[in-house]
């Protein structure tokens, strides 16, 4: 028996290494293709975890139709970065701060991150995050977003966001009266 | 691009809720994304994931000073006031007493009413004021109807709700009575306990059960215990006359006093069996230098407040009032000095959807 058992421990891990390439290839919606660290994609994507479990990861490139190749270059660099930067003092620290702050600040290097995007690649990158079901840069993302929200007036941020003003008149100025606190000139 | 609407949820739930400007605006961004911001599934989200209920400002019951009035309610919130002015509630004087679960408690004077305010709606529940023969001095408290067990308080200021109002008659004997928003009635009046001193200003911490009221002197604290509809006095370990009530971690009964530079937090010992309090301990202390920008000592009351559920407490300096987070030592200046008796702070989440229906389930 225990021989049995060491021959079947040895070949599992022979399947194990085979199967366990470091890394994934990712195809985008226009063919371009991304290696990203396996690890990092299976523990920031539960979409890309699934994958990964199931099988369905393809060695020449696996198919994400719904991501344009500059937002997917920046899910694997962030997924890239974040494997670089785990474990790290600052992350586990923060995350014993989460207990206690409202908010899950992002890191530093997370805030530079996503700073540097531009405002279309900001947004692919949200898409992106959603669709592939990555929690933490859906946060990051989303914080960011937010964050461009500030200070703005109504019309600014429907410039942001690309909005229509659905509004009559009569209806704002409804609006405005019912919430008259918040205006001031600024 | 367009995001779509489930990210434009994602977007607008981190939106922080001590600016509630932000929210506002972008209620009037389009008529989806109010939608969206009035939607009670969302609200409920973006106050768990908020979790505390931002400081927005305080009410104060000075009508004037120096020069002229002053506004009664003072924004902490570094962007825009969430109250512009508070209604002045048709009379010719009001105080504020209490502010607790979103509502704010005010006793008007001229005509003699107390009124439940919710300042999200701007809905006023006027209330017949009880009377007591020989009354001297009063106090009161406002909250939710239902305990902490059953209710987290973030979004319940449209549910039912209960008024404690406490007087005093001239030799010193309090009474209390409890108004329930469902029954629309005031019990009867509890048994009275005397005291030698008044109660001061300062609005009641809420604190296993029960509502506690500094009084002044060292007499101590007087408890209105909920459940059981009675009244007590507890004692202070020494004579503090700059006291204010908190609440302290695990939901305990604290007290913080300010001398030689210190502010002191003390807390209640272990509760024995039935609720009395064995002692106190002295927690922590604070070198206020080190907190705050030096200036003079002032002459009026120093420690001015507490608010409930942020750890805030509130510091009347030359400088001007400063609020100091105890746990994170932070202080910044959210007012001008004045010669306050008592602050009355607003927590809460102040969301621009149509909240009126709001409740505790």
């Amino acid at each position: 028996m225990e021989v049995d058992k060491g021959k079947g421990e040895a070949e599992e891990t022979r399947k194990v290494a085979e199967a366990d390439r470091d890394t994934v290839t990712l195809k985008s919606s226009d063919g371009k293709l991304f290696e990203v660290s396996k690890e990092a994609a299976a523990r920031l994507s539960t979409v890309l975890a699934g994958m990964i479990a199931g099988g369905s990861i393809d060695d020449n490139g696996t198919d994400l139709k719904q991501i344009g190749s500059e937002a997917l270059e920046n899910v694997v660099d962030y997924c890239n970065k974040h494997a670089n930067s785990i474990p790290s003092a600052a992350l586990i620290s923060s995350s014993i701060s989460f207990n206690t702050a409202p908010f899950k600040e992002p890191e530093e290097w997370e805030r530079k991150f996503v700073d540097r995007l531009s405002h279309d690649a900001l947004f692919d990158l949200v898409e992106a995050a959603n669709f592939l079901g990555m929690e933490r840069l859906l946060d990051v993302t989303c914080h960011k977003i937010s964050e461009m929200m500030k200070g703005k007036s109504p019309d600014q941020i429907r410039e942001v966001f690309n909005i229509k003003n659905d509004y009559t008149k009569e209806e704002l100025e409804e609006i405005r009266q019912e919430l008259a606190w918040a205006f001031y000139d600024d | 691009m367009e995001l779509m609407q489930e990210l434009i949820e994602e977007v607008l739930i981190r939106v922080p809720p001590n600016e509630p400007a932000y929210l506002v605006r972008a209620a009037l961004v389009c008529k989806s994304w109010r939608r969206i911001l009035s939607d009670h599934g969302f609200l409920r989200r973006y106050r768990a994931f908020h979790r505390t209920p931002p400081l927005l400002g305080y009410f104060h019951n000075l009508y004037s000073q120096g020069q002229g009035p002053i506004p009664r309610f003072v924004q902490t919130t570094p962007v825009a006031s969430p109250f512009a002015a508070p209604p002045l509630f048709g009379c010719r004087f009001w105080r504020a007493l209490d502010c607790r679960h979103g509502r704010v408690l005010v006793r008007t004077v001229d005509p003699d009413y107390l009124v439940v305010w919710d300042p999200a709606t701007g809905h006023q529940r006027r209330l017949i004021v009880p009377t007591y023969p020989r009354a001297h001095c009063y106090t009161g408290a406002v909250l939710c109807a239902v305990d902490d067990d059953g209710c987290d308080h973030l979004g319940c200021h449209g549910g039912p709700f209960l008024v404690l109002y406490m007087v005093a008659d001239a030799d010193g004997a309090v009474r209390a009575s409890v108004y329930s928003s469902e029954t629309h009635v005031w019990g009867p009046p509890s048994a009275a306990v005397h005291v030698d001193r008044v109660f001061r200003g300062d609005p009641g911490v809420l604190a296993g059960g029960a509502l506690h009221f500094a009084l002044m002197g060292r007499e101590g604290i007087l408890k209105y215990d909920l459940g059981a509809h009675l009244l007590s006095v507890m004692e202070t370990p020494g004579d503090f006359t700059d006291m204010v009530l908190v609440k302290a971690e695990g939901g305990r009964l604290g007290f913080v006093t300010m001398s030689d530079g210190f502010v002191y937090l003390w807390t209640q010992q272990q509760q024995q069996q039935g609720g009395a309090c064995t002692g106190w301990t002295q927690r922590e202390s604070i070198e206020l230098k080190t907190v705050l920008p030096t200036g003079y000592q002032c002459h009026t009351r120093q420690v001015i407040g507490f608010a409930e559920g942020t750890d805030t407490i509130f510091i009347n300096r030359a400088a001007g009032v400063f609020a100091l987070e105890l746990k994170s030592r932070r202080a910044r200046m959210v007012g001008v000095r004045g010669a306050y008796d008592a602050i009355i702070p607003y927590v809460g989440f102040y969301t621009p959807g149509r909240s009126g229906s709001r409740s505790c389930s």
